[in-house]
């Protein structure tokens, strides 16, 4: 044979597969890539969306599919439905009936480090910090004038860094709340797999706070955003809030600065809504009284979480019926406690409109969590219009998430002034309090006086006027009243209700997190469990 | 091309051993078969007619008589270790023939990657099955023609979906979030074999439903590593290599094989009946009797129903003088599913032509077969009719709509009449599939022993799925928008060329053979998936086609593409006889990575040493008629994650997730997380066994051991939070190992002309660990089941096998019953978690913590049979398969057999285990529900009858065959042996035991 013939055989291959190529590389079709994703500017605007929608939305395709996260559920996973749990669920204010795991530890304040549901908290606010640290990094000066994005585009991408930083903070704000210290990750820090490090639970607090005061004057003035974006009353809410559980988070009292900012959001040109169920219905985009919204559509945004949650899952029991709300159907879970029904002068609407109370085959005293039927019923988001016309859709309701309210202002300017912030008027949060008892008693039957404005009232006031908005938590915490101090039933594992170690006024961070990163300790307490 | 001519003696082969009788209008031969080396009789060679059933063997002295066809022109003979020849009956009567020694001893052909092999230059563990050993079962999909014929080949499937997915392993899984699929190769073109189900509607059907299993010459599985690595990137789950039939004569040959059969089921869901039912209401739940409903319903047998099937196969094969060789087939399959409205159709065709040119230095095969198929899906409503209240009616007058009972005095939670749900959603999808090659094989005049091939290949689907689900449905009927209907289309291209150099020759001076094959392969694919769904149905009148009544219409498009470039090459070395070395290598670039990642080699190596071959083993040559000894290593990959895993894309968001900014709703953006690093898995395999021959070969098989570590494992790993844009990301962590032996033995236990009886028997064990999970120390949960939301009840953990039972050991009483729920067992005042379950970690407590990992669904033995016996002209075969180990988490009793389940929404039914362990409130956590599924089934039995002397007919054989004859099985549910689209090992909503009896007949002309 010849050798020299052979080889010639094989070059003649080594030809023809050189025609046909060694990139194996393809380009995708159907989503874009990094590179062609901002030729078209409006992608900006859409990422900036998606901001926002991380707060309603689960994943890109509505009511569930393509999820942001994975590890849990994903109806689960929505940021307002894990948030309201954790806030809401170890309170007096409600229990949830489900075998879910991970469910009843919450009712019972006896959660662990493998909570799923502190789990997909964790997340969310890791989530949106992930998020718009992407966006921060793909608006950069340098990025736009590669990209030669026009001037005018500029400007406006200006407000939007501004505005992604507020949801930055917000979440934050919410992980200072429940989980204390936590990593600070920015646009500074690479996408990879790399731990971050931690930050002490006074770091994270700084840096909401310097965020927000150096984004305030970039947001739209008050009341001149579009509908569910925010501006700078949105900024003092979160201000507000801060500076209000200061002394929880960092250990120093800035009850003045709950003043300053309160009292901007009160003169900002906010208004109460005439009526208070106004602003829980599905036409609550109306209410003159809603400083930030998690807007959701019954046609266009669907979640699981949200007022779909919070108004299928008020809903069950023999007697009560869906369609009187807009829903289709109920869910059988969520319940308030005999201690939320004392505070109200009577279990209905007769005296006080918040008492909203649905009582019919309801027992008022709990005797088992699971059961639907124990306890009564609180049909507050309801998916019918203020003119009884039921949402567009009767499983995913128009109703949006009130997250940030005018009376929440009122009753923070209140209680900073009850706490003795000296640069507040007696007198004006008298006012405050009593323009919402006027609302809600129809008359001034309700009203009181500057001698009984005290803490504690406030915070009695506060569940009556804010109960299942998601507050109840930090309240009862900034009053010592959360585990050391009150009772209710489930609490401590005891269904007539038991106190429970101080520790638990922070949630652990999760299990899983602190097996991926080195750089996490557990918050104390929870090291043995 | 001797390849060629060998291949042929096969498949004569295999058709002589099934029948060897007489004919009539036939003259009889005689004459005797020699060694050409020294003259001695050859006793036992086969002698046949090509393309034909008859045959013979010789005798002692090499003579044989045979009644051959007036019109036969030709014998063929065949030896063990000699060459087969062909030799012309030119007019005469005796036909004296000496056959030369083949240069191997065993000298059967086995496909291998990219080329063909003699048996004994095999070195890793290639197991062929032949058409003649396959299940004699009415099948849709080719693949179950192999359960139970191969050691460490598990097939699973639900069986009652005509045309259902199957689940197949070799040698255990080596992934957990890639596939764990093997390769299927048809002819020398990869599969694209992800079964397709859209968003929403029911899962898609077998993708090798194309293929018609009568088309089937052989099929050959590559288990280790020394096979599969020439498939480099995807060889990691063994591949399987199908190899269809083919023109084999001058002579035209028409044959026709077709069935008939029936399907029943024979097991369903223990739950209560209606009487019982009543008495359990009316004694737990007094308040509901008033809802109870005065009906006799079992819903099961409301929604099951005898299930009929049929098919057909037509095919013609000839060929000329010149060397052309043709076969055609046409296929007919109708199987309808004992789920009521569920339906398979099938009508394929194909073309197989070959032809030498160029003095038979060129050669051209074209293979074209395509396929249509439709199906009919049954909504998923096996769970629902286990549920639904036995007390109600299936159809009532006060729901006016639609005539059927429905709830209407509970929330819309409460369960939907399944025999409604049945009869008004259509759902139905017809696909479109073409596979198909050119092959130019050329040997080059210049150079001996060199060849070149290039093949031209494609797999081409098309088709579309389509739901309807009217406006009156009552699922609908509270809907937002009533009236739904779905369609998704799909078209799914793949375009291959390989080109590969073999170079084979022998140095008689060196003693020493080799065989080189070199090549290089370019695979591209795109799939295309335009979905639209609209609902708010003002009309029904145009069913599936109501868009235009629809208030709301959707859509969504998804299209990816992929490519990967391949180069490999083989060496096959043998020296003296004895000693065999293969080494191949194989370098693949897969889009599936980033360019950093994208290139990755696949070696392999392996010996083998044909120890019979040795002189010290003449002594035992009589007995130990072959032996030989195998080791290999190799590296192969798995690349089945999906496109753009690696990549940060920016996805739309849908009509569903927009998201409010002022009176406009916006579409948004989000950037995919993603590990850009991410590379393929690597298994690592070793394996060494043994092949034997007893007796002449009347007894062979095989032993192995092997070991599979898998690393670099692909797995949704938790993110460090704030790392990446989610929660998981998918990325190279941990190991996986799979260890096992296998043994498998065939036996001709008894042969005379009139009788024989034939028995294989395999078993094999998979012992599989998770070895390492990087950020897992405390285990991933897995194992969606029924019940709650986001219940799990398997994990992943270091040192377990994969999806192993996570549960609590639940306390049980002196009968061995689990302890009930709802009371203070242990006295302490207490009604918790520590009066029924242990307290595993031992802390006092009794918390999620002290759920552990407990037992696997993966069996611990698998094991196969087959007997056949063959009578005159009857013919009997079984098959016997058995799983020892597998447990199966019982879902349906977690979650209905306890007695708050009946009033949760509307009344409904309950299983039959509550009566006994009386829960309250459901345990799905408990050990309690995971049982020891191992089983024996006889997969099927069949007996046929051949008549001879039939005028004109060369072959016609009557059958009738049971499938699922019987299943021995302490598991409480209907079927131990579930599939995996519910999750591994997780038994809720999977189809009741079926048994099948069909009727046949096979004839040839």
């Amino acid at each position: 044979m010849s050798i020299k013939r052979a080889l010639r055989a094989v070059l003649f291959m080594v030809l023809a597969v050189g025609l046909i190529g060694c990139d194996a590389g393809v380009e995708p079709q159907s989503s874009a890539s990094p590179e062609t994703a901002f030729q078209d500017e409006s992608s900006y605007r859409a990422f900036l969306g998606k901001l926002y929608g991380g707060l309603v939305l689960t994943g890109q395709d509505g009511p569930a599919g393509n999820p942001d996260l994975e590890l849990i559920d994903e109806g689960f996973s929505q940021y307002v439905r894990a948030y309201w749990q954790l806030q809401e669920l170890p309170t007096d204010e409600a229990v949830l009936a489900w075998g879910d795991e991970g469910i009843q530890p919450l009712n019972e304040q006896q959660w662990t480090p493998d909570n799923p549901f502190v789990e997909a908290m964790y997340n969310r606010i890791f989530f949106q910090a992930s998020m718009v640290n992407e966006f921060l990094r793909q608006t950069t000066e340098a990025k736009l004038n590669e990209r030669g994005v026009a001037e005018d585009m500029r400007q406006r991408i200006q407000q939007f860094r501004a505005e992604a930083r507020f949801l930055r903070a917000l979440s934050y704000w919410h992980g200072v709340d429940l989980f204390g210290g936590m990593p600070i990750v920015t646009e500074e820090d690479e996408i990879g797999l790399q731990s971050p490090t931690s930050n002490t639970r006074e770091e994270v607090f700084n840096f909401v706070e310097q965020e927000l005061l150096d984004i305030e004057a970039r947001l739209p003035a008050p009341g001149s955003a579009e509908y569910g974006r925010a501006d700078q009353a949105a900024v003092w809410m979160v201000l507000s809030k801060l500076y209000l559980n200061a002394e929880v988070y960092v250990g120093e009292a800035r009850y003045e600065d709950v003043v300053t900012y309160t009292d901007k959001i009160i003169g900002s040109g906010y208004e109460l809504a005439d009526e208070y169920m106004h602003n829980f219905k599905a036409d609550n985009h109306t209410s003159p009284e809603i400083i930030f919204a998690v807007p959701q559509d019954g046609e266009q945004t669907r979640t699981f979480g949200g007022t779909t949650f919070l108004g299928h899952a008020a809903i069950g029991g023999g007697t009560m019926s869906a369609g009187t709300y807009g829903f289709g159907g109920g869910w059988w879970g969520l319940r308030t406690t005999s201690n939320v029904v004392g505070r109200y002068p009577t279990d209905s609407t007769d005296v006080d409109a918040r008492a909203i109370f649905f009582t019919q085959g309801q027992s008022k005293e709990i005797g088992s969590l699971t059961e639907f039927t124990d306890g009564y019923a609180l049909p507050k988001y309801q998916n019918i219009t203020t003119e009884g016309e039921t949402g567009a859709n009767s499983t995913f309701p128009d109703t949006d998430y009130p997250m940030f309210r005018l009376a929440d202002a009122y009753l923070m300017y209140a209680e900073a002034v009850a706490r003795g912030a000296g640069n507040g008027s007696m007198s004006k949060a008298v006012g405050l309090v009593n323009d919402l008892r006027e609302r809600a008693y129809g008359d001034q039957s309700g009203t009181i006086t500057s001698g009984e404005l005290t803490p504690e009232f406030v915070l009695d006031e506060r569940s009556r006027e804010l109960i299942w908005e998601g507050h109840r938590r930090s309240d009862l915490i900034r009053s010592n009243q959360f585990t050391e101090n009150g009772t209710w039933a489930g609490k401590g594992g005891d269904i007539d209700g038991t106190t429970t170690p101080g520790f638990r006024d922070l949630y652990p961070i999760p299990e899983s997190q602190l097996q991926v990163n080195d750089n996490l300790e557990q918050n104390p307490g929870y090291d043995g469990s | 091309m001797k390849c060629r001519h060998s291949i042929l003696t096969l498949a004569v082969l295999g058709l002589a051993l099934c029948v060897g009788t007489a004919h009539a209008q036939e003259q009889q031969i005689r004459g005797t078969v020699t060694s050409a080396d020294d003259n001695s009789p050859l006793p036992g060679a086969n002698v046949s007619v090509p393309g034909s059933t008859v045959g013979t063997a010789t005798g002692p002295q090499g003579q044989y008589s045979l009644a051959v066809p007036v019109d036969t022109d030709s014998l063929r003979f065949s030896f063990v270790g000699f060459q087969s020849r062909a030799v012309a009956i030119a007019g005469r009567t005796t036909v004296d023939v000496a056959l030369a020694p083949a240069a191997q001893q065993i000298d059967e052909l086995v496909v291998v990657g990219y080329g063909q092999q003699e048996q004994g230059d095999v070195t890793g563990v290639v197991n062929k099955v032949s058409s003649e050993d396959f299940n004699k079962v009415p099948t849709v999909s080719a693949d179950r023609l192999l359960q139970g014929k191969v050691a460490g080949l598990n097939i699973k499937s639900n069986s009652g979906r005509p045309g259902g997915q199957t689940f197949i392993r070799i040698r255990g899984g080596t992934s957990i979030n890639a596939s764990n699929r093997p390769l299927f190769v048809i002819d020398g073109v990869p599969l694209n074999d992800t079964p397709h189900s859209p968003g929403g509607l029911s899962e898609g059907r077998n993708p090798l439903n194309f293929l018609n299993p009568n088309e089937i010459q052989d099929i050959t599985v590559l288990k280790d590593a020394s096979a599969a690595a020439i498939y480099g990137a995807r060889g990691a789950n063994g591949v399987v290599l199908i190899t269809t039939k083919q023109g084999d004569g001058e002579q035209t040959r028409i044959s026709y094989s077709g069935s008939v059969s029936s399907t029943n089921t024979t097991g369903t869901r223990n739950v209560l009946g209606a009487r019982q039912y009543r008495e359990v209401i009316s004694e737990q739940f007094p308040n509901l009797t008033g809802d109870l409903g005065d009906a006799n319903t079992n819903w099961q047998d409301e929604i099951f129903e005898r299930a009929l099937g049929q098919q057909h196969s037509l095919s013609f094969s000839g060929g000329s003088e010149q060397g052309d060789r043709y076969r055609i087939a046409l296929g007919y399959q109708n199987e309808e599913g004992v789920l009521r409205t569920s339906e398979t159709q099938r009508v394929n065709a194909s073309v197989k032509y070959n032809r030498p040119f160029l003095d038979d230095r060129l050669d051209l095969d074209i293979n074209v077969r395509g396929s249509r198929t439709d199906d009919q899906y049954a909504p998923s409503v096996i769970e629902t009719a286990a549920v639904f209240a036995p007390t109600q009616p299936v159809v009532s007058e006060r729901n006016e709509q639609t005539g059927y009972f429905e709830w209407r005095e509970f929330s819309n939670e409460a369960e939907n009449n399944p025999v409604a749900t049945l009869d008004l959603q259509d759902e139905t999808g017809d696909t479109y599939r073409s596979v198909g090659n050119f092959k130019f094989t050329y040997d080059p005049a210049f150079v001996d022993g060199i060849s070149a091939d290039v093949n031209l290949g494609y797999d081409v689907s098309t088709g579309e799925r389509q739901r309807f689900i009217p406006t009156n449905e009552r699922g609908q009927v509270e809907a937002a928008n009533p009236g739904q209907v779905d369609r998704a289309n799909f078209t799914r291209f793949t375009r291959l060329l390989d080109a590969t150099l073999n170079y084979q020759n022998e140095f008689e001076g060196l003693s020493s053979q080799v065989d080189v094959t070199a090549g290089y392969s370019y695979q591209d694919d795109l799939n295309k998936f335009p979905e639209i769904s609209a609902s708010g149905l003002s009309s029904n009148l145009l069913g599936e086609n109501s868009t235009l009544p629809a208030s709301e219409v959707n859509t969504f498009v998804s299209e990816t593409p992929s490519r990967l470039i391949s180069g490999f090459g083989r060496v096959n070395y043998t020296l003296a006889n004895k000693y065999v070395l293969t080494a191949t290598v194989r370098r693949d670039g897969s889009s599936r990575f980033s360019p950093e990642n994208r290139w990755g080699t696949f070696p392999s190596a392996a010996v083998a040493w044909r120890v019979h071959n040795e002189d010290f083993m003449e002594p035992f040559s009589e007995t130990l008629t072959s032996l030989k000894i195998r080791g290999s290593w190799g590296i192969t990959g798995n690349q089945e994650i999906g496109d753009f895993q690696y990549s940060r894309l920016f996805e739309l968001s849908n009509q569903r997730a927009r998201v409010q900014f002022g009176d406009e709703f916006l579409t948004t953006i989000r950037p995919s997380a993603v590990d850009q690093n991410l590379k393929w898995e690597e298994t690592t395999s070793y394996n060494i066994g043994a092949d034997y021959g007893l007796f002449e070969g009347r007894i062979t098989g095989s032993v192995e051991y092997y070991r599979k570590e898998t690393n670099d494992l692909l797995f949704s790993s938790i993110v460090p939070a704030g790392a990446n844009l989610s929660d998981q990301v998918l990325t190279n962590v941990g190991s996986v190992r799979n260890t096992g032996i296998e043994f498998s033995v065939d036996a001709a236990v008894y042969e005379t002309e009139d009788f024989s009886y034939n028995a294989r028997f395999n078993a094999s064990t998979n012992d599989n660990e998770l070895t390492k999970l990087t950020n897992f120390s405390s285990g991933v949960r897995t194992g969606g089941i029924s019940g709650g939301v986001g219940n799990q009840v398997q994990i992943l953990q270091e040192g377990e096998p994969v999806n192993s039972f996570y549960v609590f050991r639940h306390k049980t009483d002196e009968n061995g019953d689990p302890l009930t729920d709802n009371v203070d067992h242990n006295g302490d005042g207490e009604v918790n978690l520590a009066d029924m379950y242990k307290d595993t970690s031992g802390d006092g407590e009794v918390t999620s913590e002290d759920r552990t990992a407990y037992k696997s669904p993966q069996p611990d033995w698998t094991f196969g049979h087959t007997s056949q016996v063959r009578y005159d002209g009857f013919d009997v075969s079984f098959s016997l398969r058995a799983q020892l180990g597998n447990h199966v988490y019982n879902n349906i009793a977690s979650n209905l057999g306890t007695y708050n389940r009946a009033d949760e929404f509307a009344p409904s039914n309950l299983h039959e285990s509550v009566l006994e362990t009386n829960f309250d409130q459901p345990q799905y956590f408990s050990d309690h529900y995971v049982e020891d599924a191992s089983f024996l089934k006889m997969d099927n039995i069949t007996l046929g009858y051949s008549f001879d002397r039939i005028p004109g007919v060369d072959r016609l054989r009557l059958y009738g065959s049971v499938s699922n004859v019987f299943v021995l099985s302490g598991y409480s549910g209907p079927e131990p042996e579930i599939g995996e689209t519910s999750g591994v090992g997780i038994d809720n909503d999977v189809f009741p035991r079926t048994r099948t009896v069909t009727g046949g007949l096979d004839v040839q002309f």
